[in-house]
C-alpha cells in the first residue's frame, strides 16, 4: 500500500533570485515535513539554478504563463503524484514560513477546506498601497457577502488546499486565484477558513502587478467573479464539498 | 444613398477582398478567417448594389437613411468578425499553455522517496 504523501508547498517563482533561497531555506527551517515544490515561471535570471543547487523540485515552465497557470501546473504536478494537501507560497519572501505548519495543522483539523492567510484579521492592520489594499477591501467584502463566509484577504496568495479544492483549483478558470476562485468555492459549498498571517515586505524581483493592474485588475475579477456565480449556479451542486 | 459613396465602399470592398484573397495565397492568412471577411464582404456588397433590398436594410437598422442602415450593419458585422477573432486567439492561448503545462510537468521528476515509501508502486 502505497504510504500517503505529506503536505506540499508550491512556490510559484518569476525572476525571484534575490529572494528564493531564502524562501526554501525558510520553508526547509519551519516546515521540515512538508516537501517544496518551484514552479520555475520562465525566469531569465539565476532562480532555477539556485533552486537546482538547492536540490529542490522543480517544474520548470518553457514560456512565462502567469500566477495562476503556475499554481495550476503545481497542483496538477501535486495530483499526479499522490499529494492531497498543498500549500501555496510565493517566492517573493512575502509569506511567512513560520504559519505554514499551523495553517496545515487547521487544514488537517477539517477546519475548512481552504486555509487563507490574512493580513487583515485585525481591524487597522497595515496593508500594501492604498490602491491595492481598496481594491482588496472591495473585493473581500463581495466575496464575503456572496459566500456568506468571512473572508478579510481576497488577495492573499497563501492558501493551504485539502483534497477537495485541489482538482478544482488545478483545472479552473481563474484569474490569480483570489476572490474570484473563493466566490466560486464557497458558492460550490467549500467553507473557507482564515489564518491570522503578517506578511513581510517584498525581498527582491518586481511584483506582478504593473501600473495598469489598478484599472486591469477590478474589471477581470469583477467579471470573473460574475462568471463565478453563473457557473456554480449552472452546476447546481452548491452542497459539493460539504 | 449617393453615386459617390456607392462606388467608394464597392471600390474598397473589393480591394478588401483582393487583399485577403492575396493573403491566402502568400500562406499569411488562414483560409477559414479569410472566408469570414468574404462572405462579410460578400453580403455588404450584394446589399449595397441591389436596391431591391434597402427597405429591409432601412427596417432592419430602424433608420431612414440607407447610407446609415448600411454603415450599421457592416460594422455590427465587422464586431462580430471581432468578435470570432478573440475566441479563436483565447482558443490559441489556452492550447499554449497546455502544451507549456505539458512539457513541463512531463519534463518534470516525480518527488524523491521518503523513508517507509514502496519503490514499485505509484502514488494513488
Amino acid at each position: 500500500m502505497t504510504p500517503m504523501r505529506p503536505p506540499l508547498a508550491i512556490v510559484p517563482a518569476h525572476n525571484e533570485e534575490a529572494s528564493i533561497g531564502r524562501v526554501i531555506a525558510g520553508l526547509r527551517g519551519s516546515a521540515p515535513g512538508v516537501d517544496i515544490l518551484v514552479v520555475d515561471d520562465h525566469s531569465t535570471d539565476g532562480t532555477a539554478a539556485i533552486v537546482e543547487r538547492l536540490g529542490v523540485t522543480q517544474v520548470r515552465l518553457a514560456c512565462n504563463l502567469g500566477y495562476r497557470n503556475a499554481i495550476q501546473i503545481g497542483c496538477a504536478w501535486a495530483l499526479a503524484n499522490g499529494y492531497q494537501r498543498v500549500i501555496c507560497f510565493d517566492g517573493d519572501g512575502q509569506h511567512p514560513a513560520s504559519e505554514v505548519l499551523p495553517m496545515l495543522e487547521r487544514l488537517e483539523r477539517g477546519e475548512g477546506d481552504i486555509i487563507v492567510a490574512t493580513r487583515y484579521a485585525q481591524e487597522g492592520a497595515p496593508g500594501a498601497s492604498l490602491g491595492r489594499f481598496l481594491g482588496n477591501q472591495f473585493f473581500s467584502r463581495v466575496a464575503s457577502r456572496l459566500t456568506g463566509q468571512r473572508i478579510t484577504d481576497s488577495t492573499s496568495g497563501m492558501k493551504a488546499l485539502g483534497p477537495g479544492v485541489l482538482p478544482i483549483v488545478a483545472k479552473g478558470d481563474f484569474l490569480d486565484l483570489h476572490a474570484e476562485a473563493l466566490v466560486y468555492l464557497g458558492l460550490r459549498g467549500f467553507r473557507i477558513a482564515e489564518h491570522p498571517a503578517v506578511f513581510a515586505e517584498r525581498a527582491g524581483g518586481v511584483s506582478m502587478y504593473g501600473r495598469l493592474a489598478l484599472l486591469r485588475y477590478p474589471l477581470l475579477t469583477g467579471t470573473l467573479i460574475l462568471c463565478s456565480i453563473a457557473r456554480a449556479w449552472l452546476e447546481g451542486d452548491r452542497g459539493a464539498g460539504r | 444613398m449617393s453615386g459617390s459613396f456607392l462606388f467608394f465602399a464597392t471600390l474598397v470592398g473589393l480591394l478588401l477582398a483582393a487583399y485577403a484573397l492575396h493573403l491566402v495565397i502568400r500562406v499569411r492568412l488562414y483560409v477559414g478567417y479569410a472566408v469570414a471577411w468574404l462572405i462579410l464582404i460578400a453580403v455588404g456588397l450584394v446589399v449595397l448594389n441591389l436596391p431591391v433590398f434597402w427597405p429591409l436594410l432601412r427596417r432592419l437598422a430602424g433608420t431612414p437613411d440607407t447610407q446609415q442602415a448600411w454603415i450599421l450593419l457592416v460594422l455590427a458585422g465587422v464586431v462580430f468578425i471581432l468578435m470570432y477573432f478573440s475566441v479563436q486567439l483565447t482558443i490559441l492561448s489556452k492550447r499554449i499553455s497546455d502544451t507549456a503545462r505539458h512539457l513541463a510537468l512531463r519534463e518534470t521528476p516525480p518527488p524523491p522517496r521518503r523513508d517507509g515509501e514502496d519503490p514499485g508502486k505509484a502514488p494513488e
